[in-house]
């Protein structure tokens, strides 16, 4: 069995006391709760957002210094190039100058040492046939017992040296 | 039978006069208590404020705070709103006010009852809120805003609303309250703690519902008034 006052569903004068705490609770929340909440909401979305905007912004920086850092090497990069096969060129160059000389320098001397050959041959030749025209000479006065006119004879002579010679040569 | 041996008596207030006025003691006690817990909880949380990383009590003020900024922000199209504190205020103190029954506090007369198991606490907060309303309508559409009540069925549609506001919040945890009772007088002993326990887990999602409802609605109705071309 259920008991109930009769008029349990109307209300009596706790009806204003109600009111009175309910607007005691609204008015301090509202002045001195809900504001610093508010507030600590709005700031942390505030610095999530530049947070996210500096964040960004410094992304877009560090692209900028990383593109330029790249261009940079890149440089750098092609300068070596350009420095080695310079390098390379001016060691060739060196290289085939080197050998030149060392090729002109061969021929030189190759070109004295025949040149000096040659004229101590001729010289010795020369001697020689000098020499041995006078011997031919001396050996026919000898030999024919008379004094040869080496211009009368300088056929003879010359056909004399001329077979030598070729003995010799 | 043994069910007409059990006497359960409901509405029954600790009743003091005042004059003209009587006051039921224990609502008014427990509708203190429950004020005083959501302000200290309001200002534990205040000392405590940050934008950096909240602590888990700021963390409940922000999500409520948040979750109601986002709802009057659907319905009248602005956060920063008045409706906000209201709303908030309503939904903590509802909420706390309802969870307040789950402590034992006497049986079968509790001393710190629900605040909202009696007509008083939610005719009091209906009437707060329709007041409200009806200011917020008048303020925005002025003396349009009266032409809406000369249609009659508009006239018992604002008339039922606060009423409902209150009955509704009322029945729920006046149940809430009505069924621990009877679960203390109907069960076998050795059942009863049991039995209350799960009850009262269920009764806190029931008190958390309603005190979302009454904020909701609330949030709606203001929504309404203030609303253009109805």
């Amino acid at each position: 069995m259920l008991l109930a006052t009769s008029d349990f569903l109307l209300p009596n004068g706790t009806f204003f006391a109600e009111i009175i705490a309910f607007l005691i609770v609204l008015f301090v929340l509202w002045k001195w709760v809900l504001p610093p909440v508010i507030k600590a909401m709005d700031d942390r979305k505030e610095f999530i957002r530049s947070s996210i905007e500096s964040a960004s912004s410094q992304k877009a920086e560090a692209e900028a210094y990383k593109a330029e850092a790249q261009a940079s090497i890149d440089t750098a990069k092609a300068e070596a190039r350009t420095i080695v096969a310079k390098a390379n060129a001016v060691a060739a160059q060196l290289k085939e100058e080197g050998r030149q000389r060392g090729q002109d320098e061969y021929d030189r001397l190759v070109a004295l040492a025949q040149s000096d050959i040659q004229q101590t041959k001729n010289k010795a030749v020369e001697e020689v046939q000098k020499d041995f025209g006078q011997l031919v000479i001396t050996a026919a006065e000898k030999i024919i017992g008379e004094e040869l006119d080496i211009n009368k004879h300088e056929r003879i002579i010359n056909e004399a040296i001329d077979t030598t010679s070729r003995g010799i040569g | 039978m043994m069910l007409a041996t059990i006497n359960i008596s409901v509405g029954n207030h600790v009743v003091r006069h005042l004059g003209p006025l009587a006051f039921n003691m224990d609502t008014i006690l427990s509708t203190v208590v429950a004020g005083a817990i959501v302000l200290i909880l309001g200002f534990a949380m205040r000392v405590k404020v940050t934008s950096g990383v909240p602590n888990g009590l700021q963390l409940f003020f922000e999500k409520v705070v948040g979750d109601i900024q986002d709802l009057v922000e659907s319905s009248i199209g602005k956060r920063t709103s008045r409706l906000v504190p209201l709303a908030f205020s309503l939904f903590m103190f509802i909420l706390v006010a309802n969870w307040l029954s789950i402590i034992p506090t006497g049986y079968p007369t509790p001393l710190l009852p629900a605040p909202a198991e009696d007509v008083n606490t939610t005719y009091a907060l209906a009437f707060i809120v329709i007041i409200i309303v009806h200011a917020g309508g008048l303020r925005a559409k002025r003396f349009r805003y009266i032409g809406h009540f000369k249609n009659p069925l508009n006239l018992v549609e604002e008339i039922v609303k606060p009423v409902t506001l209150a009955l509704r919040l009322f029945g729920n945890i006046f149940t809430g309250g009505l069924i621990v009772l009877l679960i203390g007088a109907l069960l076998p002993i050795y059942f009863v703690p049991f039995v209350t326990v799960i009850w009262k887990l269920f009764d806190m999602f029931i008190g958390l519902i309603q005190a979302f409802i009454f904020a909701l609605l609330t949030i709606v109705y203001y929504g309404l008034a203030v609303e253009e071309n109805h």
